[in-house]
């Protein structure tokens, strides 16, 4: 894991630079839970698209990857969804 | 059935070393089920909010004694239970409801004052704090301690009276339990008063960023005023009928929002455990595979799971 890491530095600096924002952001939309819901939604999107990228760039991307990024993609949304029973 | 759950749970030969459960069409399944729970979930706590719904065990004799007793650690003097302010936090409460709205002034710019000067209460001195989400009354004492500006409501020793409302309801999109506290002292008839330029000049003038605290200016009518002031229904309920509406709705069979959280948690908590497993169990034996960075999913996951956790605190205003 550590070698992963250190291996794909960037990516996950990067990566946790967008899901920090998305978790700021919902922090402060704490009025409205509809508008968290749409924010966790999003940064989901950003974390497949990028995801996505990084793995084309490292000529790893496969529809089976895909795959499995979007489903645990909407699994985190679905959860969100039961969490704010919206 | 160790083979089975050996299969379900653990990289193996059997399962293309991959937890079956990390399959897609597991994942596939596991996401359609947590939908179809969501809106079944929702759905139940329409139908029947006795069996299912939020629950709301916040006392308004706890709030008041918890309060008083904090003010009491300070050597300040408790408040008294006032109907009118009562009155006001449940017009408050409902309005916040009817127009769907979070915030101390409502979207068509009615402030707090109003819901007190509606209730009949002439105020000196009056103040607002607000709560929601909150599981019981000492998480709600707490948080309003723990914030500087509501402290200070809580603590301030013009106030006389207190009164609140914790009103079930559905608010930007979620149900949820609102806890609104209103603080005041009366104004007093003339003759016992100071004058009223020195009053005006010893007091500070009300502003609208200063929401949570406004001090009554030396004119008859306080300076804080609304174009929509007339246009209130005043909500007609006494405030034994808020103590009411608190009592009535705060027991539901199963408190949907802990259950929800509950099956988020362990759904988040299981797969990051299937996921983490698999790393290790996959570096050990060397395997190579063409799957995703387990290590991103682990982390997206994470994030939910402390979004879960923060969001699903009551929030202060």
């Amino acid at each position: 894991m550590k070698k992963q890491l250190k291996k794909h530095l960037m990516y996950y600096v990067s990566f946790a630079i967008i899901q920090s924002i998305g978790f700021v952001f919902v922090l402060l939309t704490a009025y409205d839970k509809q508008v968290q819901l749409l924010i966790i939604t999003l940064t989901t999107f950003f974390y497949i698209i990028w995801a996505l990228a990084h793995q084309y760039i490292h000529h790893h991307l496969n529809a089976k990857i895909m795959v499995e990024y979007i489903l645990i993609g909407t699994l985190g949304v679905a959860v969100s969804l039961l969490l704010f029973n919206v | 059935m160790k083979k089975f759950l050996q299969h379900l749970l653990i990289p193996h030969q059997s399962n293309n070393h991959r937890a079956k459960l990390l399959h897609h069409h597991s994942l596939l399944i596991l996401t359609i089920l947590v939908f179809i729970s969501s809106f079944f979930i929702q759905s139940i706590q329409k139908e029947y909010p006795s069996v299912l719904g939020i629950s709301a065990n916040v006392s308004i004799d706890d709030l008041l004694s918890l309060t008083n007793k904090k003010r009491q650690e300070k050597g300040l003097p408790p408040l008294n239970l006032n109907t009118h302010l009562s009155q006001a936090a449940a017009m408050k409460a409902h309005d916040m409801f009817g127009k769907n709205y979070w915030a101390h002034i409502a979207p068509d710019g009615t402030t707090p004052w109003v819901f007190i000067k509606n209730s009949g209460y002439e105020y000196l001195y009056a103040g607002e704090n607000l709560a929601r989400g909150f599981n019981n009354t000492p998480e709600v004492v707490n948080a309003w301690m723990e914030s500087p500006s509501h402290r200070e409501n809580m603590l301030s020793p013009h106030y006389n009276d207190i009164g609140f409302a914790v009103v079930p309801g559905s608010l930007t999109g979620s149900d949820t339990v609102l806890v609104v506290e209103m603080f005041g002292s009366q104004y007093i008839a003339k003759d016992s008063t100071p004058s009223e330029a020195a009053l005006g000049a010893a007091l500070p003038s009300p502003t609208i960023s200063n929401v949570k605290q406004l001090a009554r200016t030396a004119s008859p009518v306080p300076s804080i005023t609304t174009p929509t002031e007339t246009q209130i229904t005043p909500f007609q309920a006494e405030a034994n009928s808020v103590r009411e509406i608190a009592a009535s709705s705060n027991n539901p069979l199963i408190d949907s929002k802990s259950m929800t959280r509950q099956i988020s948690f362990f759904i988040i908590l299981f797969i990051i455990a299937l996921l983490i497993m698999d790393v290790i169990i996959i570096k050990r034996k060397k395997i190579v595979r063409v799957v995703s960075h387990n290590l991103d999913h682990i982390f997206f996951l994470a994030i939910i799971l402390i979004t879960a956790i923060i969001i699903g605190k009551g929030v202060i205003l």
